[in-house]
């Protein structure tokens, strides 16, 4: 079931995708100078956040298989953590796309900057909301080496914000 | 998801995670570089595809499911990844 709801999200990002690409195929000089604006730095941080923070789950979910439950808690809120630093960075970049007036009725590259990129935001906000939940659950005792359906599905979760981002960044910040 | 009470082998998925690293820095090094052009975009939409497919594979445990599910996944990356590099032979 789980499998069914992230292939849905991630049709929905393919479809953004798409539509970033040949919406600058129409205007590769506007969506090039759009780019040069963005903190290229900054992206390429968040993905190795991000990235870490899968690591963090993966191993969240190895100590859950084993029966350790507050090495898995502990995993999980490192991961939570990792989705903070993420989170505070992408508000940086918000804040000084804002501060240069750069808003999704700049152009049509700051319309697909903010929309794909929130548009993802949301999902972190909502993966963060996910493993903490299962973090608070794997500490009351719910989640056990026999039962441990919902470690996996928070993180199959978030492991599909991460694999979004991965095509997002080199897409958005890098391809020109 | 499948759900299995085997043991976690950490090892890909620690290698995995070193791999991921290392593209990201690539990646950003072309950034930061300027670099453009044909063989670039290629390296990095090649990269992308490793890098979703390695965390499909690894991390969400992709591997273990039905066959089903990892060809849906291998065909929505090929997909995206073959439609971006068709916009961008479009663009010129």
């Amino acid at each position: 079931m789980i499998w069914i709801f992230i292939y849905a999200e991630l049709l929905v990002f393919g479809i953004l995708f798409l539509a970033y690409a040949f919406a600058r195929s129409h205007n590769v000089a506007l969506f090039d100078a759009g780019q040069a604006h963005l903190d290229r730095t900054a992206g390429a941080f968040n993905t190795l956040v991000l990235i870490t923070a899968s690591y963090f789950v993966v191993r969240a979910v190895a100590a859950i298989r084993d029966d350790r439950r507050s090495t898995c808690a502990r995993w999980l809120l490192a991961a939570v953590g990792m989705a903070s630093v993420f989170v505070v960075v992408k508000l940086g970049e918000y804040a000084e796309a804002s501060a240069q007036g750069f808003r999704m009725s700049t152009n049509t590259f700051f319309m697909f900057y903010w929309s794909l990129t929130f548009f993802h935001f949301m999902h972190v906000l909502l993966g963060m909301v996910i493993l903490l939940a299962v973090w608070w659950k794997t500490r009351h005792g719910a989640y056990s080496a026999a039962e441990h359906t919902g470690v996996e599905t928070g993180a199959s979760y978030w492991h599909m914000v991460d694999l979004v981002w991965i095509v997002l960044f080199p897409l958005v910040y890098v391809m020109h | 998801m499948a759900v299995e009470s085997a043991r976690l082998n950490l090892r890909p998925c620690t290698l995995t995670w070193l791999v991921l690293v290392g593209l990201t820095l690539g990646v950003l090094t072309i950034g930061r570089l300027g670099l453009a052009g044909w063989s670039i975009t290629g390296l990095l939409l090649a990269s992308t595809l490793v890098k979703t497919w390695l965390v499909a594979e690894n991390f969400m445990g992709l591997r273990a499911s039905a066959l089903r599910w990892r060809l849906i996944m291998a065909t929505y990356l090929v997909v995206v990844v073959s439609g971006i590099a068709l916009a961008w032979w479009l663009a010129g």
